[in-house]
């Protein structure tokens, strides 16, 4: 009798516990249709609910199979818990699918995604390689907004390094070329931001970083965040130039815009300096 | 065979509690929810149990429930202390009610998961605004923070809807102003200031009465000695901002003190800290001993002319004072200042101050068309008047009328930009910047000791600052970096979706693009003042 509760006691804690885990996953995959709409699962990954999106693709039988691929493999790279297994597998995925085709949209975002994972995934950075995924994509799909954003991210991982300066200068002059290359307004754009902020940041010509910041306004900012900054940006970098009446136009915009900005009040005064010199007034520091 | 039964038995009576447990469990949610009067249930929770927000909470949900008849709206406050772990039992247990006041330390993660994105609601005009000149202003439009407080910048939608503002100010008690100094005239300036505790301490020691100039403690002292810390790194941060940037910026800062373009020794770190010094002597001697309840005791019993605390508290001291209270802004040295005025600006800009109490709707809400209507009903001005008038806190609408108690503490948007804080970051709040807070709070008593010098305080901390800032800068980019890697799932999704050609959904990946080429530019600028001063970058 002991012996049978003990065997029976074992085999339904055993069964309990190994079962636990997956058995709510179990009934409700069950439940599913063998088709799941790879949108809701891209709006799960769109979401932060990487577990959610990576059961849906798999579960997505019949949807198309590379975008199905893709999907797997873009949350490996977020699946929990986070695993050196899971990016190997994510890894694997994405280089087969390039292998597959290297022309089209999912080729282009798995070269992308094995970029990002070369620069960010690994215990030690491989620049090299990340580098190398990047101006492929620019060099083979001008274009596609996600081969372009390679431009943006170029300006980092060439810039954004100890090294001598006369290095860095040879990088500037290099990355410069890469702007008429560019085809999508959201490439430029972000390529232009990066290059200005990177000249700003290394204390570059300031006339070329107007020049990159101007480009970027051309091509219309979504953020805030980034349009007053920019605004900004212009407006200090042309009074340090002497361009005044560059200034007083960013300014102006960033006041007619940002009147709630804790910077309105600096960028007033600064205005106000600029204005009673443009008319030849005596200048009043408030 | 005697060994069996014991088993068996204990086996039942496992299996009978978890059914008794289970029954309860069961009994008490088919209990919530409904009523006798099957009227349905919106429950919302929050942490403010200062006095004014909960009446205000109990007079707004009198109103819904008068306009309709068939929900009641029940308010949960919590205390603060343990709102975050109360909200995560509440929100995995798929139990929790269905608005919750959003905490700092919701993360991306668990934003998603629980909250559902509110950006429809954003850009759609408020029906409860009906009747009114913004009745026609998509919500977000109408609140005076563009709703950025309930934005989340990761994840690119709003989650959250604010209904009302803080900000920092210097409190009086008049009656004892004016008998001490013989005027009611609240200091505008630090040197009015210190002006007004000379004779606070002179008076004390005369009469022989316990009184303190300004109630400190722990939590209320750091709010004014960051802040006058700042009023003297005001100019150094115009020397160390490239042409280009205005304004504060901490990983900025942080490499360049790494960078040896500015240190403890700096005139204008020094000045500040010999500030703190002069005015930490007009608070009560252990001050950063007490508690947030000490200094407010301290101040209602009239054993302190002032105390610096926020605009939330307002109400509270209020009612707890039977004394007249006076409001100002936390008083800066004048540019003519002998000792203080070389590195000062002027006061500070509060423009671009984000809204507070920001409500998010739960995913596992069950009724969230009410609960949304709620919250529409709670952001719009008829009821964000009432809020105030009942509350006396800062409306979030824009347009709202406020009365002679809320006014002082409307945010002020004439000022210049603050200083470097004591803790590199702007807010001098030690949230980017912890271990150089712990440095910093933990060897501050010494700056207060008379016996002690500015010098011997800056020697002390030295060592563990420039550690502080390399294991801070560390701990950012670690941060930076898990949003990027979380990013590259988004950003895949994202773009696929902008494939589709949802114009929604386009402005969604160009929105992210940029964002998250700032996160981006973050890392990269950590990782490069790590490598360039030896540090292991990761």
């Amino acid at each position: 009798m002991q012996k049978r509760y003990r065997k029976l006691g074992g085999i339904v804690i055993g069964a309990f516990v190994a079962g636990w885990p997956s058995f709510p996953i179990s009934a409700r995959e069950a439940a599913q249709p063998s088709h799941v709409e790879l949108g809701q699962a891209w709006q799960n990954a769109e979401n932060f609910l990487f577990n959610q999106a990576y059961k849906a693709f798999r579960n997505a039988n019949d949807a198309p199979a590379r975008q199905r691929e893709l999907g797997i493999a873009a949350t490996l790279l977020n699946l929990q818990p986070r695993t050196r297994s899971h990016l190997e597998a994510a890894k694997k995925s994405l280089q087969k699918l390039i292998d597959g085709s290297n022309s089209d949209e999912v080729a282009i975002t798995a070269t992308y995604l094995l970029a990002r994972m070369a620069l960010f995934y690994e215990d030690s950075p491989q620049v090299e390689k990340a580098r190398q995924y990047y101006r492929k994509l620019l060099e083979h799909h001008a274009g596609n907004a996600v081969a372009e954003h390679s431009a943006a991210q170029l300006v980092y991982v060439d810039l954004y390094e100890p090294g001598p300066a006369a290095e860095r200068s040879r990088r500037f002059a290099e990355l410069e070329t890469l702007g008429p290359l560019l085809k999508t307004s959201s490439g430029r754009l972000n390529y232009h931001l990066n290059m200005g902020n990177a000249y700003i940041d290394f204390s570059g010509p300031r006339a070329k970083a107007i020049e990159h910041f101007l480009a970027a306004d051309a091509e219309g900012m979504t953020r805030w965040q980034i349009e007053s900054a920019t605004w900004i940006a212009i407006g200090e970098l042309a009074r340090a130039e002497g361009k005044d009446a560059l200034a007083m136009t960013y300014y102006q915009k960033f006041l007619k815009k940002y009147q709630r900005d804790n910077r309105a009040y600096t960028i007033g005064r600064f205005l106000k300096l600029l204005q009673s010199k443009a008319e030849n007034k005596p200048i009043v520091h408030p | 065979m005697k060994l069996k039964m014991p088993t068996f038995i204990g086996l039942r009576i496992v299996v009978l509690c978890i059914l008794v447990a289970l029954v309860c469990i069961l009994a008490r949610n088919a209990g919530e929810g409904q009523t006798g009067d099957q009227r349905v249930t919106i429950r919302f929770a929050h942490w403010q149990l200062e006095d004014g927000p909960r009446e205000a909470f109990d007079r707004i949900a009198a109103r819904y429930m008068q306009i309709h008849p068939n929900v009641r709206v029940v308010q949960l406050p919590i205390p603060e202390r343990i709102y975050t772990n109360w909200l995560i039992t509440q929100l995995v247990g798929e139990t929790a009610p269905d608005l919750i006041q959003i905490s700092v330390t919701a993360n991306d993660e668990r934003t998603a998961r629980f909250f559902t994105p509110l950006s429809n609601l954003a850009s759609t005009p408020n029906p409860y605004n009906q009747g009114t000149d913004l009745e026609k202003v998509p919500l977000r439009e109408t609140l005076f923070d563009g709703m950025e407080g309930g934005y989340n910048s990761n994840l690119f939608h709003h989650y959250g809807v604010p209904i009302s503002g803080f900000t920092i100010r210097m409190f009086y008690n008049v009656e004892l102003l004016g008998k001490i100094t013989g005027s009611t005239h609240i200091p505008e300036t630090y040197e009015e200031l210190v002006a007004v505790c000379q004779k606070v301490k002179e008076y004390s020691r005369h009469q022989g009465l316990p009184i303190v100039p300004i109630a400190g403690s722990r939590y209320n002292g750091p709010m004014l000695l960051s802040r006058l810390f700042a009023s003297q790194t005001q100019t150094l941060v115009q020397k160390l901002n490239p042409v280009g940037i205005v304004g504060g910026d901490a990983v900025r800062r942080a490499g360049d003190y790494l960078d040896g373009r500015w240190s403890l020794d700096s005139p204008e770190v020094r000045s500040g800290f010999d500030l703190l010094r002069e005015v930490s002597q007009f608070m009560q001697p252990g001050f950063l001993q007490l508690q947030r309840d000490d200094a407010t005791l301290l101040f209602v019993q009239q054993r302190a002319v002032m105390i610096c605390t926020g605009s939330w508290d307002a109400t509270s001291i209020r009612r707890q004072a039977d004394f007249p209270i006076g409001v100002g802004i936390i008083p800066f040295p004048s540019k003519t200042h002998p000792v203080y005025g070389r590195y000062t600006l002027g006061s500070l800009s509060e423009a671009g101050t984000n809204g507070g109490i920001v409500f998010g709707l739960t995913r596992h809400c069950q009724n969230p068309e009410i609960a949304r209507d709620f919250l529409l009903f709670l952001s719009s001005r008829p009821v964000n008047q009432l809020w105030t008038d009942a509350s006396h806190w800062i409306p979030a609408v824009i347009g709202t009328n406020v009365d002679d108690k809320v006014a002082p503490f409307l945010p002020v948007t004439q000022g210049e930009l603050s200083g470097i804080s004591p803790t590199i970051d702007s807010q001098g709040d030690g949230m980017a910047f912890p271990e150089v807070r712990r440095t910093y709070m933990n060897s501050l008593y010494q700056l207060m000791d008379p016996s002690e010098s500015t010098a011997s305080f800056i020697n002390l901390i030295r060592e563990g600052y420039s550690k502080g800032i390399i294991s801070d800068l560390r701990r950012q980019s670690r941060m930076s970096l898990d949003l990027i890697q979380g990013s590259d799932t988004q950003g895949t999704a994202l773009a696929w979706q902008a494939r589709r050609g949802n114009a929604g959904s386009q402005r969604r990946y160009e929105n992210f693009l940029q964002s998250s080429s700032l996160n981006e530019r973050k890392y990269f600028q950590i990782q490069l003042i790590l490598r360039s001063n030896q540090s292991s970058p990761r």
